[in-house]
């Protein structure tokens, strides 16, 4: 064949938490979120590259189990897979749990596309003592198999090599023929004629085999797409009574036995057990018996949890320090070297001021980040989900909200889009609800900032309070959401413990690398933006000759505004420059910091920051500040990733306002509470 | 045998007590799945997925601090369930 013109189109199918996206990395050079836990890519990415002087554009698909499924994603791959015509499946297996990675095979050779079988985390097979006779399994399976290492690179040329080659030759793909029993196939040979007669000249014998299996599974989609032709349709029915009055069994139970036997035989006659398991894979076993304990896991996660926040507030105190020595003295030269001017003051004042003021926490952020991917990336976060799903059941969320809830600790707009794994939507949109008030890695620094100006050594304890107060308030506003949402059916709770992995050095690093990023780009958009807003306002407009500097705030615009907002919040015992910090902080909650720190410029450095802080509030003000931005208004972005995930704006604007009120009345009480012990 | 009267029998061995379920096993304990004893088509799409089919052998694991999930080993890996739906799951120990 000549150099292909258009692209190879190759799609990465194969069950959750096989190593599909660490595939796909190593074949693109992309940079796709990979965890260990079930679900972990929810929308398709595709990525073209360049190989053997071909084009190949694969699509790394969510984790499926089955094709019948109703998630969401698992439409979505489905979909992607009927619609789209791929040129090549690429069938990621687990080959440490084969069994179950074929059912999802059998049914994409039954479709008839033409597929390479990759055998994925080859290394873990063998540790358990497993061997698997790849020549026989390709020649039952009618397409090359390659066994792969995903993560190190290992057979993954091979894989891209595949991919061209059944590209070049279709022809050499020989899709298996699936037995089924004999009363099985008498019914599928029924049904298929009638297709025949339907559909002629348009399916050949493997695709209206596909789809008269299909049919008498009851595949509810394409009952729906045949529903026109009502004598396919009653034949369907009556053969599935029919067989279920012989075998006391429905035809799609029937249907999966006789798959399951298939692979059974299959396995039997590829896969042998060479050596004993090593010691490796007994890891995850011992490692629950402790993580997993009845009576210690609970404790355990807490201790987990609290170790982290301890960490993320004491290791990046020393960090921030340089970087708070560097900011100085680079203010210092911006100072000198602009003359004094309209330009040097918003630079200095304005710019300078904000920035300093938030780039500082970038150490805790990053740490942060740190050991969410180290949680996620062993697979403990899916231990955490099965130690707490009765917990969040009784709140009305589902044991499957709780790994979005997580994620929200980095960021609150991920979260919502993560709940996309829950089937119900009912269940979804209460997570969806719920997520906003997990605090995330953006309100981490007001966190710090105020903690460590009020209080000292326990910064870290405080700070984990918080966190701990926005769990609790995430599972008290499902209770309300609960009874909000509309009813509708739960779900069953059935999850994947994945076995305990090694996280990669290399994505470990990428992670890290991309929440530095990203909050460097916030600092370099968002809050540079904020900080000249709120210089400005604060400067105009200009007062005449003779005013005080409060003369002169009190008729600026920000003056204004602050007259405005502040009696909202006077109950809380919040000033003026807190108000205003609150109303920047729509934005995104960073910019309550650089806020601040513009507000206060002209005390420098972080240390003056915090001084000034001090000064002007009390320490239980100081926490009930803390309580709002933690609780007060999704940012901008969340925002709209609610309404697109909701479905509306409607959901959207309930989160919003119901926020605002959670905020102020607990912030409410804890300035009252507060007030009592001072 | 007709088929209504074969049902019959099916759901009642299931709702006699001593029908043993997934639920019913205790830690370290084995059984042979015989079937789902549900009709709700959802559930029983989705634990044929997992591989929860009829021969199978199904081992339970551990218990939740709460009681509810539980994890079992099926087919070399391990599965999560809640204690409703493993009630579903009709077991025959040897
Ligand atoms: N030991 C070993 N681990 C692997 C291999 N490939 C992937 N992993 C690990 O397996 C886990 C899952 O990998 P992912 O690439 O996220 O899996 P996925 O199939 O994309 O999962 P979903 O997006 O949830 O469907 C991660 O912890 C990887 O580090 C491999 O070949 N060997
Ligand atoms: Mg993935």
């Amino acid at each position: 064949m000549t150099p292909h013109k258009r692209p190879i189109s190759a799609m990465l199918v194969g069950n959750p938490n096989c190593g599909k996206t660490a595939l796909f990395n190593r074949l693109t050079g992309d940079h796709g979120t990979v965890a260990n836990y079930s679900r972990v890519t929810v929308v398709a990415r595709s990525c073209e590259v360049k190989h053997r002087g071909a084009r190949l554009n694969i699509t790394d698909l969510p984790g499926l189990y089955t094709l019948n499924g109703r998630l969401p994603e698992e439409r979505a791959g489905r979909d992607a897979l009927h619609f789209d015509h791929p040129d090549v499946v690429v069938n990621v297996l687990d080959a440490g749990n084969l069994h179950r990675s074929l059912f999802l095979t059998i049914q994409l050779v039954e479709m008839g596309r033409p597929c390479v079988f990759v055998l994925n985390m080859i290394d873990e097979a063998r540790s358990h003592g497993i061997s698997i006779d790849t020549a026989a399994l390709a020649a039952a399976l009618g397409g090359p198999v390659i066994e792969t290492v995903a993560v190190d690179g290992v057979g993954v040329p091979a894989v891209a090599d595949a991919i061209h080659g059944l590209s070049d030759r279709p022809e050499s793909w020989r899709a298996p023929l699936i037995p089924y029993d004999s009363h099985l196939e008498a019914a599928i040979a029924h049904v298929q004629t009638i297709i025949a007669d339907l559909h002629p000249a348009t399916l050949d014998a493997g695709q209206s085999r596909w789809l008269a299996i299909k049919l008498l599974e009851g595949d509810s989609e394409l009952l729906e797409r045949e529903s026109e032709h009502q004598a396919l349709i009653a034949e369907v029915r009556a053969a599935c009574v029919d067989l279920e009055a012989t075998h006391d069994e429905d035809c799609a139970t029937m249907i999966a036995h006789a798959r399951f036997n298939f692979i059974q035989t299959l396995l039997a006659s590829v896969r042998t057990v060479v050596s004993a398991p090593t010691s490796r894979s007994r890891l995850t076993h011992h490692l629950d018996n402790l993580l997993l304990h009845r009576h210690l896991g609970l404790p355990i996660l807490a201790g987990l949890m609290w170790l982290m926040f301890q960490a993320t507030f004491t290791l990046g105190a020393y960090p921030t320090t340089w970087i708070d020595t560097g900011m100085q003295a680079l203010t210092g030269q911006v100072d000198g070297l602009i003359p004094p001017s309209m330009l040097h003051d918003l630079m200095v004042n304005g710019v300078m001021a904000g920035v300093g003021g938030t780039i500082v926490f970038l150490p805790n952020i990053v740490i942060l980040f740190f050991f969410m991917s180290i949680l996620s990336e062993t697979g403990y976060l899916a231990r955490a989900a099965f130690l707490l799903d009765r917990l969040m059941n009784s709140f009305g969320l589902h044991g499957k909200a709780l790994i979005p809830l997580i994620m929200g600790f980095g960021c609150n707009a991920t979260a919502v889009m993560a709940t996309r794994t829950i089937e119900s939507q009912r269940s979804r949109l209460i997570a969806i609800l719920a997520a906003p008030y997990v605090s995330c890695s953006a309100r981490l620094p007001v966190f710090i900032l105020f903690a460590g100006a009020f209080f000292g050594d326990w910064a870290g304890t405080v700070v984990f309070a918080l966190y701990a107060t926005s769990i609790v308030v995430a599972l008290g506003s499902a209770i309300l959401f609960d009874r909000m949402v509309v009813a509708g059916k739960d779900e069953p709770f059935m999850m994947e413990l994945p076995p305990y992995r090694r996280p990669t050095p290399s994505s470990l690093c990428y992670h890290v690398w991309d929440s530095a990023q990203d909050f460097l780009r916030k600092v370099g958009g968002v809050i540079i933006i904020g900080s000249i807003a709120i210089w400005f306002l604060q400067q105009y407009p200009a007062a005449p000759a003779g005013y005080t500097a409060s003369q002169r705030l009190e008729q600026s615009y920000l003056g204004q505004t602050a007259a405005a907002v502040t009696p909202v919040f006077a109950p809380l015992g919040f000033g003026w420059k807190d108000s205003i910090a609150i109303l920047t902080g729509l934005l995104s909650k960073e910019v309550v910091v650089s806020s601040y720190a513009v507000l206060n410029a002209q005390d420098k450095g972080s240390d003056g920051l915090r001084k000034s802080l001090s000064s002007g509030m009390t320490p239980p003000v100081a926490i009930s500040f803390m309580v709002f931005v933690l609780l007060y208004a999704p940012c901008l972005s969340t925002i709209a990733v609610i309404r697109r995930e909701a479905g509306s704006w409607r959901w959207a604007g309930v989160s919003f306002g119901v926020s605002l009120v959670i905020a102020w009345s607990l912030a409410f009480v804890t300035t009252l509470v507060g007030g009592l012990f001072a | 045998m007709s088929v209504a009267l074969k049902k019959k029998a099916l759901s009642q061995v299931a709702s006699t007590a001593s029908a043993l379920t997934l639920a019913d096993l205790t830690t370290g304990q084995k059984g042979i799945v015989v079937g789902i004893g549900h009709t709700d088509d959802t559930l029983k799409r989705r634990l044929t997925a997992f591989g929860v089919v009829r021969g199978i052998e199904i081992e339970l694991d551990r218990t939740a601090p709460m009681g509810n999930p539980r994890t079992y080993s099926l087919l070399g890996y391990q599965l999560s369930l809640r204690n409703e739906d493993a009630r579903n799951i009709l077991l025959r120990v040897e």
